[in-house]
């Protein structure tokens, strides 16, 4: 196998890993940060794609970009609303009404778009293939990287240098603190949770011009990001980020040297993850 | 009577009528004199392949609609029942028992080739004349049951179509890429034994799978590409094959490496590629609108303006052949008895926007031809096209004395 073939696949492997962790990082968030395992952020994703279908349409590819996720994110809104009376709720209500309100949001989008196919077209520039190693790449996945790059980079300021950063920071340490400080936790639960869904509108866009827009894809998507949250720590960003990657990378080396085990791998990872720490990567143990 | 005996009373009262009227709905479904004939439809409205009915639906309504204005059959009106099975396996059997209890008297469809089965097994302990247009296998036709007519090409046909399309050049390897379906399944096998049989020199280079709501192929895709083969399969249809193809268009794919797809000509798919669809990709097709003879161009009008301006689709026509099927042999025998109108249409040739089809009595499968396309665009129309075209014919199917000998060795 040549060089250049394997670090193909390689860039392959770290583009759907960035995907993946824009996913999983908005699960994350409101996770750590509210105690809520959002369940519809699988469907949030496929709406991001649906707007980007959308607003492509009507205007071009880089004005989807910039207002398909703040779409979603409104739409995240909303949805925080309905499901506020679930933060004190146990996980079994939790996975309940969540599911209940993706699979609302799946139908929603099945009557609004309809099931035909869906196909997003991209600027020139982006269409084309860029040489490496004597081998063509499409550039679009090496936009894919740099994107998914600038926003984890982008996390990772807001996170240790902003004031709302520091704020999520404390809400995930220690909300009742933040709470006896006199910060308004509900509008911060709120912000909190449009921004992970903000999250995933932007993975949905990204992947928009390459995947199938299917709204019934949409708990698929839900598989992957659960995956790499167990993989990571469910609560850890950083377990996020580096359990995206991982699981990104033996994906695609997977589909070249074990194709005969490549729909089980993200599958294997979760399980021997769980048997050998089960809290992930880089969680920490709880209780 | 004391409150105890009239509530006993009142409750064996209200069981009796429900047995009696779950009885009368699920009775034999034969029609009182001066009522509609009415013919059960089992479709998949909803669920990975809903986005096809508008190809489908309306065609076969359309059918129905002239035979109504026509008069109807055998003198009364034809009233269709639908039921949506969702592209569920599991709910075929319930929604085909609603069908018989609304006292339909012949089934058409489904349309997802693993509901096929299902419905079969029904239609064959129920008695209930099918045309199913759910894609099969050669050995579905072993038992071949009496009740039971197929309008849609037989997988093992639809492959041999794939095969010798992919040997109308000369290849040295290929490679397998397909969503995890049992229609894919079944293509990819045919054409792997038979090219290690016929062809060993070939080299098989592999296969990869991914479920059927996964389309994200490009670890698929650039893993093809490292392998080099010289000719891939892309196993997908519908959305999956669409994620396919665009993911396949930024690694250049179609430029670089011959590439073999089934319904890759389905006009759900290319329609909404516009302009942009991939060139040069060889196919199957068997609703080939671009076909310039009459009895195709009078369909594309006529499909055109039911539609709502779409093009035919391959799923389509196995709809609307089932459908002239139905309607031919309810004429032919003049009834709509079950075991006289299997008859019936034992043997029975019909005319259809393909030609003059025909049943044989051996395996009920309508010979349907195929065509082997290669993609492109002509002035002509708005989507992409098959340019080049070779059409097969009847050799495609297994013969009567194939069929006979997978009979006896099964037994």
């Amino acid at each position: 196998m040549a060089a250049g073939q394997l670090l193909c696949q390689f860039i392959v492997g770290i583009g759907g890993g960035m995907i993946l962790f824009l996913m999983a990082a908005g699960v994350s968030i409101i996770v750590s940060g509210m105690n809520v395992i959002n369940f519809v952020q699988g469907a949030f994703f496929m709406l991001g794609a649906l707007m980007c279908y959308s607003l492509s349409q009507v205007l071009n590819f880089w004005w989807a970009l910039l207002f398909g996720p703040l779409a979603v994110a409104c739409v995240g809104l909303f949805a925080e609303l309905l499901l506020r009376p679930l933060y004190k709720k146990t996980m079994l209500y939790q996975l309940l009404i969540t599911m209940g309100l993706a699979f609302l949001i799946i139908d929603g989008m099945d009557a609004v778009w309809g099931r035909e196919v869906k196909v997003v077209a991209l600027p020139d520039y982006l269409n084309t293939t860029t040489p490496i190693l004597g081998l063509d790449f499409p550039m679009y996945y090496v936009f894919i990287i740099a994107a998914s790059g600038v926003m984890a980079a982008g996390l990772w300021l807001m996170f240790e240098k902003t004031r709302l950063g520091m704020i999520f920071r404390a809400i995930i340490t220690n909300r009742s603190m933040v709470d006896c400080l006199g910060l308004n936790v509900k509008l911060l639960f709120s912000i909190m949770f449009a921004f992970g869904v903000w999250l995933s509108g932007i993975a949905g866009v990204l992947m928009a011009p390459i995947v199938g827009i299917d709204p019934e894809g949409s708990m698929d998507m839900l598989f992957s990001m659960m995956t790499v949250l167990v993989i990571g720590g469910i609560k850890s960003m950083k377990g996020a980020f580096f359990a995206a990657l991982i699981v990104g990378v033996i994906n695609a080396f997977g589909s070249l040297f074990l194709p005969w085990f490549y729909a089980l791998i993200p599958a294997a990872l979760m399980i021997i993850v769980l048997l050998i720490r089960p809290q992930g990567l880089f969680g920490k143990k709880e209780g | 009577m004391c409150g105890k005996s009239l509530l006993a009373v009142f409750i064996a009262a209200v069981m009796v009528s429900t047995l009696v009227l779950c009885s009368v709905s699920m009775s034999s479904g034969a029609t009182a004199p001066g009522e509609a004939i009415k013919i059960g439809i089992i479709h998949s409205l909803s669920g990975p392949f809903g986005m096809l009915t508008k190809y489908s639906m309306p065609v076969i309504q359309m059918a129905w609609d002239r035979v109504n204005a026509a008069g109807g059959l055998l003198g009364k009106q034809v009233q269709l029942v639908v039921r949506d099975d969702q592209g569920d396996p599991s709910a075929v059997a319930q929604k085909l028992t609603e069908l018989k209890g609304e006292g339909c008297v012949a089934i058409l469809g489904p349309f997802m080739g693993a509901n096929g089965r299902p419905a079969t097994q029904w239609a064959v302990a129920n008695k209930m004349p099918l045309v199913t247009y759910a894609s099969a296998t050669l050995m579905d036709r072993v038992n071949c049951p009496k009740n039971v007519f197929y309008t849609c090409p037989l997988e093992d046909a639809r492959a041999e179509a794939m095969y010798r399309g992919m040997l109308s050049r000369p290849i040295k390897s290929y490679f397998f890429i397909g969503n995890d379906i049992v229609d894919s399944h079944d293509m990819y096998g045919y054409i792997a034994n038979k090219m290690k049989k016929e062809h060993p020199e070939i080299v098989n280079l592999g296969d990869l799978w991914v479920g059927l709501n996964v389309f994200e192929f490009s670890n698929l895709i650039s893993t093809a590409m490292a392998k080099k083969p010289d000719v891939l399969i892309s196993g997908s249809a519908g959305p999956g094959w669409a994620a396919f193809a665009q993911q396949a268009m930024k690694f250049n794919l179609f430029k670089k490496t011959r590439v073999v797809a089934t319904y890759a000509l389905e006009t759900a798919v290319t329609k909404s590629f516009g302009k942009n669809y991939p060139e040069g990709v060889e196919t199957t097709s068997w609703a080939p609108y671009w076909d310039k003879s009459k009895a195709m161009q009078d369909y594309v009008k006529d499909h055109l303006k039911v539609s709502d301006g779409l093009y035919p689709a391959d799923k389509g026509m196995e709809c609307y052949l089932g459908t002239l099927a139905l309607i031919a042999g309810i004429k032919k025998a003049g009834s709509v008895d079950p075991e006289t109108l299997s008859a019936a249409m034992e043997n029975m040739s019909f005319d259809t926007p393909l030609g003059t089809l025909h049943f044989n009595n051996y395996d009920h499968q309508l010979k349907i031809p195929i065509w082997w396309s290669t993609t492109g665009y002509s002035k002509d129309f708005p989507l992409a096209v098959g340019v080049k075209n070779i059409k097969y014919g009847d050799d495609l199917y297994p013969t009567k004395e194939q069929i006979t000998a997978l009979r006896a060795a099964s037994r």
